[in-house]
């Protein structure tokens, strides 16, 4: 099974002019050791939030040039905040792209069991009438990631991962600082 | 005479209108039932419900992130289900948005539960430094509309989340 970082790495390859959210916890800190950049907003706690705070940017950017954006969740904040999928499926927003990053437990905070140890997420978006893709490796999840870009609506992959997590440095900027540079990168790409 | 319900949201509704909001986004309250009825109607403002007043405050944030201008109108039951997202990532991130909040508890209210909520709700919000503002009987009620829009621009301003509570029922301070 692919980890996390790998995944990271390819997602990192192909999103240099898309806005992308990424949740709390290792992996914030594993996408920002990738590169910093100013497309990007890294939340550094208000867990399960993402996906809610990607639908409001893509309802905005909707007349925009960019393809999508993109949130970056973890299965234990999707299952902390489901209301998100909700919103998504009524309000429809065309350029949101959920990734969540499913390793069974919560990774950032030692490994312990979560739900989606026993629940299918990919089964609960497409409960909530989401256009959904499960993968499992990395050749699979590439693929996911073109095809979602592509997607003329709102779109999840449910991306199974394994339980690494790789050292990399806490985020500890000034969030005011992490939001100015994300709304001035959209605000000049418009 | 009409009822101060029906003048006050006559009010709220201007109030909203003079700023122009690009997304109103709403969980409904009794008390400002032709609020939401006019806005679902709206032709420029588009207007939706949220699951819930958490996942509202992030939607409305990323609008204003991504430079549109969110209006999101709430029962002050609704603070509970929201204030981390309030604090630990409006507040933080410096994202300007205005959240109107219907106040329950206090007389008039009949519910016996929900006022160990709202009572101590504005002790709550000034502890955690969230700067809110109080319509009520003491605020002439055509003031109202004013103050909303004031409220808006002084979001933007201070690049922050404020709040605009009003006790829609009449009757004393809670
Ligand atoms: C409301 C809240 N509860 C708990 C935490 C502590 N916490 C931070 S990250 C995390 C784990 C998140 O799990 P998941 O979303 O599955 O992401 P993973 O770390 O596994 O990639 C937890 C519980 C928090 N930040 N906020
Ligand atoms: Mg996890």
């Amino acid at each position: 099974m692919m980890s996390r970082m790998d995944a990271l790495k390819v997602l990192y390859t192909y999103t240099e002019n898309i806005p992308v959210i990424s949740s709390c916890g290792n992996t914030s800190r594993e996408w920002a050791s990738l590169g910093r950049r100013d497309n990007h907003l890294y939340m550094v706690d208000t867990m399960g939030l993402t996906p809610s705070v990607a639908i409001g940017v893509s309802l905005a950017i909707e007349d925009s040039g960019f393809k999508k954006c993109i949130g970056i969740e973890g299965d234990g904040g999707v299952l902390m905040n489901p209301n998100s999928l909700a919103s998504a499926s009524y309000l429809q927003p065309e350029k949101w792209l959920l990734i969540v990053f499913d390793n069974g437990c919560f990774g950032s905070t030692g490994g312990q069991t979560s739900f989606a140890s026993k629940i299918d997420i990919a089964g609960v978006a497409r409960g909530f009438q989401l256009e959904t893709l499960a993968v499992d490796n990395l050749e699979d999840f590439e693929k996911a990631v073109v095809t979602g870009l592509e997607a003329e609506g709102p779109f999840v992959i449910h991306a199974k991962i394994n339980q690494e997590n790789h050292k990399a440095t806490f985020i500890n900027d000034d969030p005011a600082v992490l939001a100015y540079k994300f709304s001035s990168f959209i605000e000049g790409e418009k | 005479m009409a009822k101060f319900q029906e003048v006050a949201c006559k009010e709220i509704i201007k109030g909203i209108e003079d700023i122009h909001p690009d997304y109103f986004l709403s969980i409904p309250c009794s008390t400002v039932g032709p609020v939401i009825k006019h806005f679902e109607e709206h032709n420029e403002i588009k207007s939706f419900p949220v699951s819930r007043e958490e996942d509202g405050v992030g939607i409305a944030a990323g609008i204003s992130l991504g430079g549109k201008l969110p209006v999101m109108l709430i029962q002050d039951t609704g603070i509970g289900n929201s204030i981390l997202a309030i604090t630990t990532f409006a507040q933080a991130y410096h994202v300007p948005m205005l959240i109107l909040v219907t106040r329950r508890g206090g007389f008039g209210e009949i519910n016996s539960a929900v006022n160990l909520f709202s009572e101590p709700l504005p002790r709550i919000l000034d502890d955690a430094a969230v700067k809110t503002f109080k319509l009520d009987y003491k605020v002439p009620l055509k003031e109202w509309n004013v103050a909303i829009s004031q409220a808006a621009k002084y979001a933007q301003d201070t690049h922050r989340p404020i709040i605009v509570m009003f006790n829609i029922k009449g009757g004393a301070e809670q």
